[in-house]
């Protein structure tokens, strides 16, 4: 999910973030009446002494937790891509900026490469020889979009009148923010 | 069920990549679903081959083409091989194509796992096949391996028991996919009552899996550990309890059922209201009934077993608890009969299935609670009326199911319409040939005629013949279905995206063929 702004001092800011239905606490409910219902059903066998369906059991629920929160963990994250005048800033992480990068506007190239033969084609930020990779929590089509966006972004601005007071109107005149 | 608007751009089609590697190394929901069916579908016609050898040895009574233990090896590689390589993976291969879609997100949530979990299958397929050519047989102590019968087996022994696992990893690996799925990925606006049936039942089928699939897992390793390095888990001589096995076996196995058939009510749910171009009818007490037979599939195994001597309390406890599953079982059927009254009501091929389902898994329902009953079943126990029972439930229930699904999604997987003409044949021939095959053993079993027999006694001759009648009819129309599929997969009148005129969900906003990547922009569901 790209939103897409434009404040008052004219900087474009991304906000990405993935389609996300459930939170983490939800997911700990499902982790722990699925461990509930586990733990019953393994100690009932294990007391009549079929102890081996124990460790069975302890594996999968690992399994589901690792899982689920692999899962969770991928869903919290955003990124932040603020484009102003002179810089590109990237900020990515989950309750605040895990990492942020600012590169300088007219050196950075946006390019979709693909990974291997069969790999998503990833969203590279590239910039001074160092390559950026972002909107990897994005589906391929949306990241197609948000490559589209920041080039037309980043890209140097034609000469054009100076700005309206219309801050806000989209300022690719696609479908931005929503 | 919901309604959705979704932007889709129909021109942008993105090619799939090609070639062998696309199906080795793809994470791609569609591809992997399609895997998985077709991988069902030669399982169908390997088990179906073993069950024509039954079918075909009893002909008549005595000996006749097989040895008895090679018999008793087709019964129980038929078993698992229906079990865990046809009809699990074909609900596996429906969730994968069908549940992204359904709920609006781009794939399956844990891609790559994904595609380990399918290609564990063919590995495990192939194990479990190869103990036919093993030293001592394949394993031929039934599917359900009880001991010490099945500590018999040859050198096929330890080669069963590690394909039995390799099945349940991937089985647990797919059901937790499916549930880190539907619990994350669902679309805005697409809250769990607003889900599809299809995805409840797929969510409380993996619930299921995930909680019993370790009990299994136990069970066969304790057999292996009585077998090879000297426990006695199952064996009375050491201390042990070979009745305790068939506890564990059943605790996994009576869930198990309800995995094989909840996806097939799912299913039937989606397809009823196309045709009846109505909604369907208690949408609600759909989702509680499905969750009520999860939670009694539970406390109800023991009635596999009345027979191996249990308390009294313990069996009129099992004989009313197996009961109840009737009562949420009804509401479904109530539902959908309701779903169909007064409706607009056309009958193309994936209706009639439905239909057909409908009923025959209504009659496989019924014998099931004449099992049920603690004293009868003495009469019943182990006999071909139990044989009866359990194919309606699994053949005209959850392959009917399956061959509905196919029929209902096919225009949405390849673009093309099927030949509705030959898909009416494939059904009509099915409906027929699968109660002239499964019907007369009802009448065999109360007569008395055992199961796992090669031979039986002469007055079970007649209805033995139908019955074998019935089975090569029934796989002769099997091919029918195969060749719908391929000739619609080569080509034909092109599918709209609507496909069916009733349909409603996210899967039906997007084109038909459905695009390589769908939703890669989150839809809306109001």
């Amino acid at each position: 999910m790209i939103s897409e702004e434009v404040d008052t001092r004219g900087r474009r800011r991304f906000v990405i973030r993935p389609s996300r239905s459930l939170s983490w606490r939800g997911n700990m409910a499902f982790i722990g009446v699925m461990g509930v219902l586990l733990s019953v059903i393994a100690a009932t066998f294990a007391l009549r002494g079929a102890w081996p369906v124990l460790p069975f059991a302890g594996l999968e629920l690992a399994a589901l937790a690792a899982a689920l929160y692999w899962v969770a963990r991928r869903l919290s994250l955003r990124e932040v891509i603020t484009v102003d005048d002179g810089h590109v800033t990237v900020e990515r992480g989950r309750r605040r900026p895990q990492l942020a990068v600012r590169l300088p506007r007219p050196w950075v190239r946006v390019e979709l490469a693909r990974a291997g033969v069969l790999g998503p084609r990833r969203l590279l930020l590239r910039c001074h020889g160092r390559a950026l990779e972002v909107g990897a929590l994005l589906p391929e089509r949306e990241r197609e979009r948000l490559a589209a966006r920041l080039r037309a972004a980043i890209a140097p601005a034609p000469a054009r009148p100076p700005r309206s007071t219309d801050n806000h109107k989209h300022p690719t005149g696609g479908d931005g923010a929503r | 069920m919901s309604t959705a608007t979704a932007t889709h751009d129909e021109a942008h089609h993105e090619e799939p990549p090609r070639g062998l590697k696309r199906w080795l190394f793809t994470t791609n929901h569609k591809d992997i679903g399609t895997l998985y069916l077709v991988f069902s579908l030669v399982m169908l016609f390997v088990g179906g081959v073993m069950a024509l050898v039954i079918r075909a040895e009893l002909w008549e009574p005595g000996i006749q083409h097989v040895d008895p233990q090679f018999f008793n090896a087709m019964t129980t590689m038929h078993g698992l091989i229906m079990v865990f390589g046809a009809i699990m993976p074909a609900f596996v291969g429906l969730a994968n194509w069908l549940i992204p879609m359904m709920i609006g997100a781009p794939d399956m949530a844990l891609p790559r796992l994904n595609n380990w979990s399918f290609w564990i299958l063919p590995f495990a397929g192939a194990m479990l096949l190869a103990t036919l050519f093993m030293e001592g047989g394949a394993p031929a102590a039934g599917w359900t391996m009880y001991p010490p019968l099945v500590l018999q087996t040859g050198d096929a022994f330890p080669f069963l028991i590690f394909s039995v696992h390799l099945l349940g990893i991937s089985s647990i690996m797919g059901a937790i996919n499916i549930i880190a799925t539907i619990l994350n990925m669902r679309a805005p606006g697409m809250t769990l009552m607003k889900m599809p049936l299809f995805v409840w039942t797929w969510l409380i089928t993996a619930y299921l899996l995930i909680a019993v699939m370790p009990v299994l897992a136990g069970a066969v390793t304790m057999l292996l550990t009585d077998k090879y390095f000297g426990t006695s888990f199952f064996d009375a001589a050491g201390g042990g309890d070979p009745v305790m096995f068939q506890h564990i076996f059943w605790f996994f196995g009576h869930p198990e059922v309800y995995i094989m058939i909840l996806p097939a009510f799912g299913v039937i749910s989606q397809v009823i209201p196309t045709f009846a171009r109505k909604p369907l009818f208690g949408y609600s007490s759909m989702v509680y009934a499905t969750a009520s037979i999860a939670f009694l599939s539970f406390i109800v195994w023991a009635h596999h077993m009345f027979t191996v001597g249990m308390p009294l309390a313990g069996e009129l406890f099992f004989m009313y608890a197996t009961m109840l599953i009737a009562v949420p079982t009804g509401v479904k059927v109530f539902n959908w009969v309701a779903t169909m009254w007064r409706g607009a009501l056309t009958f193309e091929t994936p209706m009639l299935f439905a239909v057909a389902f409908v009923i025959l898994f209504t009659i496989g329902g019924f014998s099931g609670l004449m099992l049920a009953i603690a004293p009868a079943d003495f009469q019943y126990h182990d006999s071909y009326f139990v044989v009866a029972h359990f194919h309606y439930v699994l053949v005209s229930g959850a392959l009917f199911a399956i061959f509905a699904a196919v029929y209902y999604w096919l225009p949405k997987w390849t673009g093309h319409m099927y030949d509705e003409r030959l898909g009416k044949w494939h059904f009509w021939l099915s409906v027929i040939s699968v109660n002239v095959l499964y019907f007369p053993q009802h009448f065999l079993g109360l007569a008395g005629m055992p199961r796992r027999y090669a031979d039986y006694a002469v007055q079970f001759t007649e209805w033995n013949q139908v019955s074998t009648v019935g089975a090569f009819a029934f796989g002769l129309a099997q091919l029918i279905f195969v060749y719908v599929v391929w000739k619609c997969v080569r080509g034909g009148r092109k599918a709209t995206a609507q496909v069916w005129e009733g349909a409603r969900g996210l899967e039906w906003t997007v084109p038909s063929p459905a695009p390589y990547h769908t939703f890669t922009q989150a839809p809306e569901v109001k």
